[in-house]
């Protein structure tokens, strides 16, 4: 048990009345008086010059206010690694879903028929699909001038080249003697296609452009303090003229981070004197946005007969679409965990990100790490079965135990990778009997760091004694939740005299955008300095007004208290009310941190499937999820983000595929683009095990991205503990498991 | 291109007038039940009437009636989900409850309705896309252009109907009524179905399915729809099976009449397998007797890359699907 009060209990976010009740007002929920409604017009060529475009129907529509094309837009491009990608497109178009214009009109209605009327006259490129060939140095470069592009705020990762926007490289050990010294060598391949995080909640941006030039920016932005660099830097404005105010967010899972609407919404108002608004529809959402790399994994494993790896060659090439994006960051994570939670001595790593004529990929849920986990977990069992080992076995004998070294350079203290394998193989019945033919069970394990930033946040003591908060961090998990949780932990308050707000860029301090598994760990800790900021702060003022030390006084239920004399107290109304009104004193606490060293963490799930051999289908009867999270802040929503993260990577297994035909997105709606329903598995069970971090507050780690890793090979591997049949092009669809099962037959 | 065509909206409130708005707009006019299908392909600018008569005020379309004489007459207004809800319906007919269970999801259900389930267009990759999507090739042929981009240089169209409740109807022996201002007639529901891509169904521009008739089910008869999909909700059918039979002391009736095998979502129509009846009558209901039903089914499809589930996988699962409608008829049948 925990010796807290309020952090590591199960209380309810603090949204979720709102959220449940329809009350929230999400980003198009935003309304100013006079507003415009914008709609951008998207390529409908995979590649293509831009020969001319004609917008004079548009603008002669009734209620048209303006029309953009990439003449109107500031030149300069954008991108959170390579500078690559334009407001709108200059003289090509790189993929279909391209942004080649944006009206403003009166009405939607309005808006989408002048899109209608803009002509567009393409000549036609050769497109490049397959980043195996966009990355042969004969190949045509899509981008001509991409020596000329400006780094992004992400700037060390990694090296480029023509068509490579970004290539990673590790070595360590020496991989030829390990290779030299097994016993066998196995090699694989693999393929996952591009998936899409699939919110609820499609982009959403407001522009409004004063006379004066000041610019406000509402967005459904994962990081306004991002946002806001980016328009500084294309607009090459101070950031102080421009503020970016995140509306409540409704998912985003890494797909909302590039400027997609925001420089158009600014150009349009800028022209119009009036606010314009974007939001995309599910058809742009599916075609126009950030959805994760389709990836292909070649991996080569050097081991002894006891199932001891000695060397690990792995070859990550990510198809990052016509951007950059965050892409080279994906190949990089993927590439840099490579060995997955293993102690390999002997190891050489490469990831490549290739452009292609495809929808920009981004930066979905642990960019990079579905893709090669499912090829390294896949690997794994495929290696244990070659050589007899029990795949439960051949993890704990290679994973990463004490002392080893994880691949952030951390050591590791406690076997939490043996914990989380037991939990997970115990979860499933793992060994036991199974309950009918063609049942599998699978495992899978997996690794992954958080990241750290800069931060603050502010909590400040109202004249009542009860607390606010505002926190430059943008709530798409229950951060805010957490965030309340370690403010009323070390204030000991209760929960509801704290009211924690997101701010905007002006009345904030700065936060790191929501991703990266680092909000809680990040913020969370700022929120605990900031309120043990506060506390001290109230201390002086009441030790100072009940005239006796420090140490004497004892905080609750706000109140402060003597100990031992339970008469003499004050409520932490009253010091606020004194303090300011005798001594000038404001409470209000700042807790800063520098960027805090990334938390390790290691997790593993085991599922149980049962295989229809006649129609290939999969039905999955158990799913376990057992991860290290360092500190369970607020065990509910911990669970939460283990069960949605498994879903997620559950959909990539079984059915999600963003089906491209000639660089078309075929299936570019929720009927035809298959994310998993309620009702189509069972519930997850989950088994938090907690190894405390050294830097995140109470010894929490990061948790949003980490389950999305392992499901689609523990899908993949029960399936094979099943009906014997390996898939290693996801997702695994009823037609690939009949297939394979034919030609497992036929030899 | 605004988000929805301009159309003019009417109301009718009895069959007549629903009848004479028909014959005065004719070809400019579409019929909207539920609209769970039209309205999208409206929006997609597959259909662009000028008038849009509505059925959902039309007096007595939405009624159940059960007789035991003369069986069970539904109203084509009726939406699925009240239909899910019918007393006669769930009572004597479960296999058709459960088949309409299967359209699409809970949300569908509460507005779709069983005479818009049955009219349904036929669906394709290339077809049920927005009109920016379809920018990027040239029309096909029922977009108006000469091409088929599913079937290089085919003259027809191959575009699927997937209704789920259309097969059990049919297996079931269900009749439509047509009505126009000349009057009504009255067809078998597989008459409904021309197997025409571009004009999967035989209602004329100035007629409307009024009501759909069920016979009252005959005593050792069985039915049921087996229908595969990725997800258990939302999806439509990647490929559909409902078949009935007739028992009796434990195997299958002696008159042929007494079976019947629909296939769904492989061709323009729901397509009956021929013979089925005589080569499932008076045979023991075991594998090998559904087996011949099953590859005679196999061999009679022949589905196109244009929906969900690729056209070898489908073929595949007809004989799959054949052998576990039957079983599950035979079962239904039997207690
Ligand atoms: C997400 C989603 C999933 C779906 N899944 C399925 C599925 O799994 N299975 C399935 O079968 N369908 C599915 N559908 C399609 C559709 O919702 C259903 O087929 C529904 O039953 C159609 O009925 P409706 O009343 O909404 O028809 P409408 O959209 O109103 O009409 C459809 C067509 O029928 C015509 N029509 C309607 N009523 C009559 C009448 N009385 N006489 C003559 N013509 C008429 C209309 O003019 C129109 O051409 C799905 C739709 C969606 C949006
Ligand atoms: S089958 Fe061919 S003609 Fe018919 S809708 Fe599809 S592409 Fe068009």
């Amino acid at each position: 048990m925990s010796e807290y009060r309020v952090v590591g209990k199960s209380v309810p976010r603090v949204d979720a009345r709102d959220k449940v009740a329809g009350k929230c007002l999400f980003g198009a929920d935003i309304k100013l008086p006079g507003m415009l409604q914008g709609r951008m017009l998207y390529s409908t060529r995979p590649h293509a010059r831009i020969l001319n475009i004609d917008t004079a129907r548009a603008e002669r529509l009734p209620g048209v206010r303006a029309v953009i094309t990439g003449k109107d837009v500031p030149r300069r491009r954008f991108g959170t690694i390579v500078q690559d990608e334009p407001v709108m497109a200059l003289d090509k178009v790189l993929f279909v879903g391209d942004r080649v214009a944006a009206v403003a009109a009166d009405s939607l209605d309005t808006a989408e028929e002048a899109v209608s009327l803009i002509k567009v006259e393409y000549k036609d490129l050769p497109s490049l699909f397959d980043p195996r060939e966009a990355m042969k140095p004969n190949a045509k470069v899509i981008h001509k001038d991409w020596e000329s592009y400006g780094k992004g705020r992400f700037r060390t990762i990694s090296d480029r080249a023509g068509n490579i926007c970004g290539h990673s490289e590790f070595s360590m050990g020496d991989p030829e003697k390990g290779f030299s010294e097994a016993d066998m060598i196995f090699e694989d391949e693999y393929t996952t296609p591009m998936v899409h995080q699939g919110y609820i909640e499609p982009h959403a941006a407001t522009a409004m452009v004063e006379p004066s030039g000041q610019i406000t920016v509402w967005s459904t932005t994962q990081g306004q303090f991002e946002l806001r660099a980016d328009l500084a830097g294309l607009f090459e404005l101070p950031m102080s003229r421009i503020k970016v105010i995140p509306t409540e967010i409704g998912g985003a899972f890494g797909g909302k981070i590039a400027p997609l609407l925001e420089p158009a919404c600014v150009v349009l108002s800028r022209m119009t004197g009036r606010p314009v608004q974007m939001v995309m529809s599910r058809r742009d959402e599916q075609i126009a946005a950030r959805p994760r790399h389709p990836g292909l994994m070649r991996i080569k494993t050097g081991v002894k007969k006891d199932g001891t790896i000695t060397a690990r060659e792995v070859v990550i090439i990510l198809d990052s679409g016509a951007y950059a994006d965050f892409g080279p960051g994906a190949a990089y994570a993927a590439a840099v965990g490579g060995r997955g939670p293993y102690a390999i001595a002997n190891a050489r790593m490469e990831g490549f990100c290739v452009y292609t004529n495809k929808p920009s990929g981004g930066s979905y849920r642990a960019p990079g790490g579905p893709q090669v986990t499912f090829a390294i977990e896949s690997h794994m069992d495929a290696i244990a079965e070659a050589l007899g080992i029990d795949p439960l076995e051949i993890r704990l004998k290679n994973g990463l135990k004490e002392g080893d070294i994880s691949y952030i350079g951390k050591r590791i203290e406690r076997g939490a990778l043996r914990d989380t394998l037991h939990r997970a193989a115990e979860g499933i019945g793992w060994g036991e009997p199974k309950e009918g033919p063609n049942r599998g069970r699978g495992l899978a394990s997996a690794q992954w760091s958080n990241g750290g930033a800069a931060a603050g946040l502010t909590v400040k003591i109202n004249d009542d004694g009860t607390a606010s908060v505002v926190t430059g961090s943008v709530d798409a998990t229950g951060s805010n939740t957490v965030i309340a949780q370690a403010v009323a932990e070390e204030l000991n308050l209760p929960m509801s005299s704290i009211q924690v707000v997101t701010g905007d860029t002006d009345t904030a301090l700065n936060a790191p955008l929501t991703g990266g598994s680092m909000i809680a760990y990040n913020m969370g800790k700022a929120a605990m300095l900031a309120a043990q900021d506060t506390r001290r702060q109230i201390m002086e003022v009441a030790a100072e007004r009940l005239g006796v030390e420090q140490e004497k006084l004892r905080m609750e239920n706000g109140q402060v208290w003597v100990k031992g004399e339970e008469d003499k107290r004050l409520s932490l109304g009253s010091i606020t009310r004194t303090a300011q009104r005798f001594r000038g004193t404001l409470i209000v606490g700042k807790g800063s941190l520098p960027a805090p060293a990334p938390a390790f963490m290691m997790c593993s799930q085991g599922a149980e499937v049962e295989v229809d051999t006649q129609t290939g289908q999969v039905v999955i009867h158990k799913l376990v999820a057992s991860h290290d999270v360092g500190f369970a802040l607020n065990p509910d929503s911990v669970e939460g983000q283990l069960q949605g993260g498994m879903v997620q990577g559950l959909g990539a297994a079984l059915m999600e595929d963003v089906r491209l035909n000639n660089g078309n997105v075929e299936n570019p709606s929720f009927k035809d683009y298959k994310i998993p329903t309620a009702v189509d598995f069972p519930s997850i069970e989950t088994s938090i095990v907690e190894q405390n971090s050294e830097e995140g507050p109470y010894g929490a780690k990061g948790v949003g991205e980490t389950p999305i890793n392992p499901p689609a090979a523990a899908i993949a591997n029960a399936v094979y503990d099943a009906v014997g049949v390996r898939i290693t092009d996801l997702p695994i669809t009823p037609e690939k498991i009949l297939e394979a099962l034919r030609e497992k037959a036929d030899t | 291109m605004r988000r929805m065509p301009r159309f003019e909206y009417h109301a009718p409130a009895s069959a007549g007038e629903t009848a004479s708005l028909l014959s005065e707009y004719g070809d400019a006019a579409r019929l909207i039940a539920g609209g769970t299908d039209l309205l999208i392909s409206m929006k997609q600018r597959l259909s662009t009437p000028e008038h849009l008569i509505s059925l959902s005020s039309v007096t007595g379309l939405d009624a159940v009636d059960y007789d035991e004489k003369t069986g069970l007459r539904m109203g084509a207004a009726v939406t699925l989900a009240s239909l899910t809800q019918s007393p006669p319906i769930k009572d004597k007919y479960p296999a058709l409850e459960a088949a309409a269970r299967k359209v699409g999801s809970v949300q569908v259900r509460n507005i779709a309705t069983l005479g818009g389930n049955l009219c349904l267009d036929t669906r394709c990759w290339y077809y049920n896309q927005s009109d920016y999507w379809r920018q990027s090739r040239p029309p096909c042929h029922k977009t108006g252009g000469e091409v088929c981009h599913v079937v290089e240089g085919s003259k027809r169209c191959f575009a699927v109907y997937s209704g789920d409740t259309a097969p059990i109807l049919m297996a079931m022996g269900a009749e439509v009524k047509l009505m126009s201002g000349g009057g009504e007639r009255v067809i078998s529901l597989g008459e409904l179905f021309t197997g025409d891509g571009l004009r999967p169904n035989a209602v004329e521009p100035h007629e409307f399915l009024s009501e759909i008739s069920v016979p009252p089910p005959a005593a050792g008869s069985g039915v049921a729809y087996v229908k595969l999909r990725l997800r258990e909700e939302v999806d439509f059918p990647i490929m559909g099976v409902a078949a009935r039979v007739t028992m009796s002391d434990g195997a299958f009736g002696s008159a042929p009449q007494g079976f019947k095998v629909v296939l769904n979502a492989v061709g323009s129509a729901p397509v009956e397998v021929e013979g089925a009846g005589e080569m499932l009558a008076g045979k023991a209901p075991e594998q090998a007797a559904l087996e011949e039903v099953a590859q005679v089914a196999r061999a009679s499809v022949h589905p196109q890359a244009n929906t969900a589930g690729t056209p070898e996988y489908r073929r595949m699962m007809v004989p799959v699907l054949v052998k576990h409608a039957l079983t599950e008829a035979a079962a239904a049948a039997s207690s």
